[in-house]
């Protein structure tokens, strides 16, 4: 269940990551793991690789949460850790070191930085 | 000017401030509201600041009508006396978990009393979020800025005084671990105001906000309306102080749950003051009502109000935290050092194994000599007893109930206070989320949280510490689905009756039938938690949570929190246990009119429900009775039965005290020897009872004997920390679960090796 889905249309709206007017989004197709993505989900970056987040996707609960915990668009990215086994991923967001597990990770969506970051420097607020 | 305390200086520092705060300011006289409520996300320091504040006189409760723990203290400060409520951490007003639902409708009921927002500098961007939902509550706030220390140590200096005039609201900035800024916080408390509310919404969700705000108690039940963030199950509520009093126009609304309008103070004080209360009500569902059509009359259809709202409000935030913050050469964040080796991925197990083990052993090898010792005084008090000129019944109730029973219940203090200790410690120092990170993957395969694995571990040492330390676990649904599990676990008490039926009955196989059985334990226990996730319904939580940065916490702080927690457990499961205890003597002591005992015929009544377990025999289903009070009865009340009771021996006062005070030297060279070596010291099987044993049952009958033991009925300390932490039916339930489930297990145990 997409957060932003018309009532039967089916079109899911996004957030841009720069406002709040929302867009028609069906163009992000879920890359996989390692893959050189436009829009990558959280859990497709390795560790120490980064970027701003462009959107939030998923069911309410989940985007509540996630913009509580201080993950929303425009936030700084950075997957600093996995566990193995498919467990959570230690990501910080902004200046807030967070677990996501992947159900949580795979629906922010990510414009992935150019390179692979110093993953333990703090970024600016 | 013209406090009573402040017209002579030396009174005034003597007596109006907290302890070693100079309250001789001048900002002494000025009064301030008598009720503070700290609010701000979770490890921000409020408690810290509460404590420092208010000098000592922490106190710890539930908020009424709820299983949230909540934190207060009363202080005589400069401007006045007033109580400080420590609200439970969260990251929004309009969080859904069972701790963060406590806050609206904590401040709601209070609209004159002081939000003091404790901020966390070092995530500002973010904290200021609930900043801003804070001041659309109307209520006057100051802000205290925490850890400003620590962010700019990382680079970011944050200006207080720029922060203060963008927000309109007095901004402080405090240590609230080292107690610094305390006087400025008080001083801050007596000019706050009223905030203006001061989020911009983009125009079309503004025009829309207006109108609910005409019939909504504040601003932010207004954008909650449109946002579809209302809380819509709990009683929104309180009177409002109202900028257009004339415009008014909800007093059609015909509801159960009102709320009364409120009578505007701030700005417009005076007049205000004096002006009637108006009376239009409205209740939660109009209002939720109210926004859900506003949502659909929105004019751009495409646009999602709740994102719009948060987005929003984000950006404000942002814009705030940017022009307060002054960004220089940042250095490494010292907890993403510690993090590269704790939580590698190879190391990390072993952090999360030696955490656990950690904990675990200091726990226990902490607690026990000290449960050793109040056991030797608890002898020692029975043999005094022994000595009065008392009639025998009389005797017998006063050491074997009265003394048994306050022995029982004090019995858990060490454990209690050593493992709260220990968990705030932890908590605080931002280990515990780190553990509950390592373990996540593990958790998340029987559908908990990472967090859950402590009480799972703790259970092993002892099934009370393990249940009210669920606390830590955000979901209701999720505490409940552990704490229900957790009396399958094996726990220590239950060791010493398994070692001696295995002694008895299987001597060639003991270590693998007692080890067989703690897998039976957990496998159950796991079971049961899969269980009553289709029993209780899907938990609505999220497992995201924040890795805090790691600091020591104040240890005063941590011992202090852990006293009062276990005072608290002992005032409300104290009674239970000793009227348990009562109930267990009077039916092993008195007797029936025809001479039996009761014991003996209840016993005897039972025992054919027992028979298809192959325990037919009445002294073994006598046995398992007094073992509901704690599981290692079961031995004393076998040994009893079958051999007959050992007498207490009769002690003289100056023996007694010689007792207790070897009993004493023992307990604290235990302590610290415990400090770095463990052994789980059991006592060696009473070669004739287990000789007598083996022969009335066979040895199906006693792995179901010792499957019976592990699984049956939580002993009454168990069942008191459920009731006190879920409620009575939860406590039954848990007694008939575990029963059916301890029968059921019993009799496969029985056809399987019988």
């Amino acid at each position: 269940m997409s957060l932003a889905t018309n009532a039967g249309s089916g079109e899911t709206r996004v957030m841009k990551p720069d406002g709040i007017a929302p867009v028609s989004g069906a163009q992000a197709t879920l890359p996989v793991a390692g893959d050189r993505c436009e829009l990558c989900p959280l859990t497709a970056l390795g560790c120490g690789d980064g970027g701003r987040v462009v959107r939030l996707s998923g069911a309410p609960r989940i985007v509540r949460r996630l913009l509580a915990l201080g993950v929303r668009p425009s936030t700084r990215c950075h997957v600093l850790g996995r566990t193995p086994s498919g467990g959570p991923l230690h990501v910080r967001a902004g200046s807030v070191h967070l677990m996501l597990r992947s159900d949580e990770a795979s629906e922010v969506l990510i414009e992935r930085d150019d390179g692979k970051e110093n993953a333990h420097v703090v970024p600016a607020l | 000017m013209s406090c009573p305390r402040c017209e002579l200086k030396s009174v005034c520092a003597a007596g109006c401030g907290p302890l070693g705060v100079d309250a001789g300011t001048p900002d002494c006289a000025a009064p301030c509201p008598p009720r503070w409520y700290m609010v701000g996300t979770p490890n921000v320091g409020k408690t810290s600041l509460v404590n420092a504040v208010a000098g000592s006189g922490l106190e710890i409760g539930n908020w009424p009508g709820t299983t949230v723990e909540v934190k207060s203290a009363r202080a005589r400060l400069g401007c006045g006396d007033v109580t400080l409520i420590d609200l439970p951490g969260a990251y929004t007003l309009a969080g859904t978990a069972p701790d963060e639902e406590v806050l609206l409708p904590a401040l709601a009921a209070d609209p004159d009393a002081l939000v003091v927002n404790v901020v966390d500098a070092t995530h500002l961007s973010r904290d200021l979020t609930l900043t801003l939902e804070l001041t659309e509550l109307g209520m006057p706030m100051i802000v205290a800025l925490n850890l400003v220390d620590q962010a700019a140590a990382q680079g970011h200096v944050v200006n207080a005084a720029t922060l203060e005039q963008r927000l309109g609201v007095p901004v402080v900035a405090v240590r609230a671990h080292v107690g610094t800024g305390v006087s400025e916080v008080v001083a801050a408390a007596s000019r706050a105001t009223a905030p203006r509310p001061m989020v911009t919404y983009p125009p079309e969700l503004d025009a829309a906000i207006r109108r609910l705000d005409e019939m909504a108690p504040d601003r932010w039940h207004a954008v909650a309306a449109l946002a579809d963030e209302l809380p819509a199950s709990r009683p929104a509520p309180r009177q409002r102080r109202r900028r257009r009093p004339g415009s008014a126009n909800a007093e059609t609304a015909e509801t159960p749950a009102t709320v009364p309008v409120r009578v505007p103070v701030g700005a417009s004080s005076q007049s205000a003051a004096v002006s009637a209360r108006v009376s239009a009500q409205v209740s939660a569902a109009t209002l939720a009502s109210a926004g859900a059509s506003e949502r659909a009359a929105l004019p751009d259809a495409s646009l999602d109000a709740f994102l719009a709202i948060a987005e929003a409000r984000h950006q404000a935030a942002h814009a705030l935290a940017e022009a307060a913050t002054r960004t220089g050469s940042s250095g490494e964040d010292p907890s993403e050092r510690i993090d590269r080796i704790l939580l590698n991925p190879y190391l990390g197990p072993f952090v999360l194994l030696a955490g656990l083990a950690t904990t675990f052993h200091f726990t226990f090898a902490l607690s026990d000599p000290w449960v050793a010792f109040l056991g030797s005084v608890q002898a020692v008090l029975a043999g005094w007893i022994e000595t009065l000129p008392l009639p025998a019944l009389a005797t017998s109730f006063l050491s074997g109930a009265v003394v048994e029973g306050v022995g029982t219940v004090v019995a858990f203090v060490p454990v209690l206070f050593t493992l709260y200790a220990i968990l705030g410690f932890l908590e605080n120092a931002g280990v515990l989320s780190r553990v509950a990170y390592l373990a996540d993957g593990l958790m998340r395969a029987i559908g908990l949280p990472g967090r859950a694995v402590l009480p799972m571990v703790l259970s092993l040492g002892c099934t009370v510490p393990a249940i009210q330390s669920t606390r830590m676990l955000d979901q209701r649904s999720d505490r409940l689905r552990v704490a229900l599990s957790l009396p399958s676990i094996p726990c220590s008490a239950r060791l010493p009756v398994f070692v001696l039926l295995a002694a008895a009955f299987v001597p060639e196989y003991a270590g693998l039938v007692i080890t067989g059985l703690y897998l039976v334990g957990f496998a159950v226990a796991i079971l049961s938690a899969f269980a009553f996730k289709h029993l209780l319904g899907k938990d609505s939580g999220s497992a995201a949570m924040e890795l805090p940065a790691y600091r020591l916490p104040p240890v005063r702080l941590v011992l202090r929190l852990a006293w009062l927690r276990t005072r608290a457990f002992l005032a409300s499961a104290g009674g239970p246990i000793l009227i348990a205890v009562v109930a267990v003597w009077a039916l092993l002591t008195l007797q029936l009119p025809g001479g039996a005992s009761v014991f003996e015929t209840v016993s005897r009544a039972l025992a054919p429900l027992f028979a298809p377990l192959g325990l037919g025999d009445w002294r073994i289903v006598g046995a398992l009775i007094p073992g509901a009070i704690a599981k290692e009865v079961v031995i004393g009340s076998l040994a009893l039965t079958f051999t007959g009771g050992e007498a207490t021996a009769a002690l003289g006062l100056a023996s007694g005290l010689l007792a207790i005070g070897a009993a004493f030297v023992d307990a604290v060279q235990g302590t610290i020897t415990s400090l770095w070596g463990f052994a789980l010291a059991t006592e060696a099987p009473d070669g004739t009872l287990g000789a007598r044993l083996s022969g009335a049952v066979t040895t199906g009958g006693a792995i179901a004997l010792m499957v019976f033991t592990l699984l049956y009925v939580p002993c009454v300390a168990t069942l008191a920390a459920i009731r006190k932490a879920f409620g009575t039916h939860y406590m039954l339930f848990s007694v008939g679960y575990q029963l059916a489930v301890a029968y059921g297990a019993a009799f496969l145990a029985f056809r399987i090796f019988g």
